[in-house]
């Protein structure tokens, strides 16, 4: 199946799980997901938990609290959204980590050209960061002031501007050398 | 500030897609426009450099501290269109293959800190060019877009309750009314977010002028 019908089919489910609205549902499509997943199971879902963590078990967990002190039943409202949230996002850790996703959302040649090189430059951006922030551990012996903090602020996130700009002019010539004409 | 997926009933996010499509469409065609001949690969650059800026985080007075989005740096270098659409290809790549924020809701945070923040910082910038202190104007236009950005997911968040609710009448969305995401999440951005953007907008443009005369005064003496 292509990669594209793969996507629909995708957004298609996304929709449909954003929709229900107990937790009985969501439980046989995370067993599906699940099985679907294979051995990579346990990373997806590792992934998914650590996600939604972040957000939803503090708002749920609030919420919860807030129905526990009332003395009205909790239980249904934190696992119906605990767990359409965690569905929604193994469903796309799921998609991104079996379909190719440029080819999926493929609809223009121009925009899956610019997704491609985005994420290749944010992976770049990503080692560079984790280089310069070692570095700057490495070489800093005392508590800097806020001052020096700011100071290495403003230079840092300037010079990645200064580095992504330069860096674009030069991906723009080697692009225009190869023969790519935008 | 980014909403994850599952908290947004699709009474919401499916009008918020169907908004956000054209606006994407017009912001893709302008930022071409904008950027000629180079444009994919200064596009992708600064795709990039939204995407880096969030990982800085940044101390402000009070003893906490968060990360900056950089709309209005964007928006005040490059213009609001060609922000709002770096900012929302890298919600796009966050959310599709970093699994941050949900597709489901891609076109509310793209609304909001796409094209919100962008124009508001814009045009905050704008209004007080050459009127006030060159730092104030940059902090307000940073402060203000992220500000006007957290209104919207207030009120996308807050409105859940009547929109999504079970056979008992408990929400199934996201729980809190505009009651509780109005003071919560704008306040937090008017008292902590706004003023890490506002920094960070300050500190890299007080770097990006410095650099920008630097080159200048060089090139009078060559």
């Amino acid at each position: 199946m292509p990669a594209k019908t793969y996507f629909l089919l995708y957004i298609g489910a996304l929709i449909a799980i954003s929709t229900l609205k107990s937790y009985e549902p969501l439980l046989i499509i995370l067993a599906l997901l699940m099985i679907m997943s294979g051995k990579s199971v346990l990373s997806i879902a590792r992934r998914s938990f650590i996600l939604v963590a972040l957000f939803s078990l503090f708002i749920t967990l609030s919420y919860s609290f807030t129905l526990y002190l009332r003395d009205e039943s909790f239980w249904h409202y934190f696992l119906t959204v605990n767990l359409r949230s965690f569905d929604m996002i193994f469903l796309t850790l799921l998609f991104t980590s079996r379909v190719n996703i440029y080819e999926a959302v493929a609809f223009s040649k121009d925009l899956t050209f610019l997704l491609v090189l985005s994420v290749s430059k944010i992976m770049n951006m990503q080692r560079s960061f984790a280089d310069y922030t070692d570095a700057l551990k490495s070489r800093t012996l005392r508590k800097p002031s806020r001052q020096e903090i700011y100071g290495y602020l403003g230079s840092a996130i300037a010079g990645f501007l200064d580095k992504n700009i330069r860096e674009g002019k030069e991906n723009f010539e080697a692009m225009k050398s190869r023969g790519f004409h935008v | 500030m980014h909403i994850p997926d599952g908290f947004i009933s699709p009474s919401t996010y499916i009008p918020a897609t169907v908004a956000a499509i054209p606006l994407l469409i017009v912001a893709w065609k302008k930022t071409k426009e904008a950027i000629n001949d180079e444009s994919y690969a200064f596009l992708s650059s600064l795709t990039a450099f939204s995407f880096v800026i969030m990982m800085f985080n940044i101390p402000i007075p009070g003893g906490t501290s968060g990360h900056a989005i950089g709309a209005a740096i964007l928006a005040i270098l490059f213009g609001p269109w060609v922000a709002a659409f770096c900012l929302s290809l890298t919600l796009f790549i966050q959310a599709l293959i970093f699994g941050d924020g949900g597709l489901s809701v891609f076109a509310i945070n793209s609304l909001a800190m796409g094209f919100v923040a962008s124009f508001s910082a814009f045009y905050a910038h704008k209004l007080l060019h050459d009127r006030v202190n060159n730092n104030l104007v940059l902090f307000l236009a940073g402060w203000s877009g992220i500000v006007a950005a957290s209104v919207v997911v207030a009120v996308a968040l807050g409105i859940q309750p009547l929109l999504g609710v079970d056979a008992l009448g408990h929400p199934i969305y996201f729980p809190f009314g505009l009651n509780v995401t109005l003071p919560a999440v704008v306040g937090s951005h008017l008292l902590v977010f706004g003023v890490v953007e506002g920094f960070a907008t300050m500190l890299v443009m007080g770097f990006v002028e410095k650099i920008k005369n630097q080159s200048t005064a060089k090139g009078a003496t060559v």
